[in-house]
């Protein structure tokens, strides 16, 4: 049985669970995402970029009582990119059990 | 968030459930909500009735002339919540539908009130309570506010072959079944 191969930007801690949290939400600030994950700012903010640049997710940059306000939210290639890993996560699991 | 270099395809499945729960959708959220309306309505049925049937008050009705000051202090609550919010879900979004829906639906019924009387209008505001208590329990999984909507909406049938002297006493077991009931039992399950 030939697994199918877990996407590499997926396959990263910090990644995926921005990904978990924009699947789960609608669209989530910065801060918010920052304070689930517990990932530093500097952090946060490079895997971020790395998810926008796949076009997994969107960044808007607005603001919010004169502060700088930045919301992300998933995509439909992020969503689809996600279902991808999960299905090959799967199989990766049902091979060990 | 410490990241491990080598990670299994188990941890991974456990970080994404983790992130998910961390997200979800909280019913207690909502438990100032329910508590307003509850007692709102449950206590203005019970002053209507006081006032209409052992006062023999010329107009009783009137005590629902306060429900748009609990609807102005829902307004800012959610107002004052929406700018606090630094997520949106798909649960929120759901029950916002739900909850509107429901508020249109009354209004709806009290027009329909003011049409054909309110012997038929208030069975139906009775089973629009439970209709949107039920689809909140069933989209959160929260027992209490599905058994109270259920109640509810059984008590809205039963509505229809009483008077309005016993339609009232069944809109305030109503709105203490599928609104009061559940939040209490949301502070229990905090």
């Amino acid at each position: 049985m030939k697994f199918k191969e877990l996407d590499p930007l997926l396959h990263n801690q910090l990644r995926l669970a921005i990904m978990s949290i924009l699947l789960n939400v609608k669209e989530a600030e910065f801060t918010f995402i920052k304070e689930k994950t517990g990932a530093t700012a500097g952090n946060l903010s490079v895997q971020v970029s790395k998810l926008k640049k796949a076009r997994y997710i969107e960044v808007k940059k607005s603001f919010k009582n004169n502060y700088p306000l930045t919301t992300c939210n998933i995509t439909k290639t992020g969503i689809e990119a996600f279902e991808g890993y999960v299905n090959a996560l799967q199989g990766y699991i049902n091979k060990k059990v | 968030m410490k990241e491990s270099t080598s990670w299994n395809e188990a941890e991974s499945i456990q970080l994404i459930r983790e992130m998910i729960e961390a997200t979800k959708y909280q019913v207690i959220e909502e438990r100032f909500l329910y508590l307003l309306w509850g007692y709102g309505v449950a206590g203005a049925g019970t002053i209507h009735y006081l006032l209409q049937f052992h006062v023999g008050y010329a107009h009783p009705y009137l005590v629902w002339f306060l429900m748009p000051f609990l609807g102005m202090v829902n307004y800012f609550y959610l107002k004052k919540k929406s700018v606090k919010r630094q997520s949106n879900t798909w649960a929120g979004r759901v029950l916002s539908g739900i909850w509107t829906g429901m508020l249109f639906g009354i209004l709806a019924a009290v027009a329909g009130g003011f049409a054909r009387g309110w012997e038929e209008a208030y069975p139906v505001m009775i089973i629009l309570y439970g209709l949107a208590s039920y689809a909140t329990g069933t989209a959160l999984e929260f027992r209490w506010l599905k058994i109270g909507g259920f109640g509810s909406k059984v008590l809205g049938g039963l509505a229809f072959f009483f008077g309005f002297q016993y339609q009232l006493i069944l809109l305030i077991l109503a709105v203490l079944l599928s609104f009061v009931l559940p939040s209490h039992m949301m502070g229990k399950n905090k």
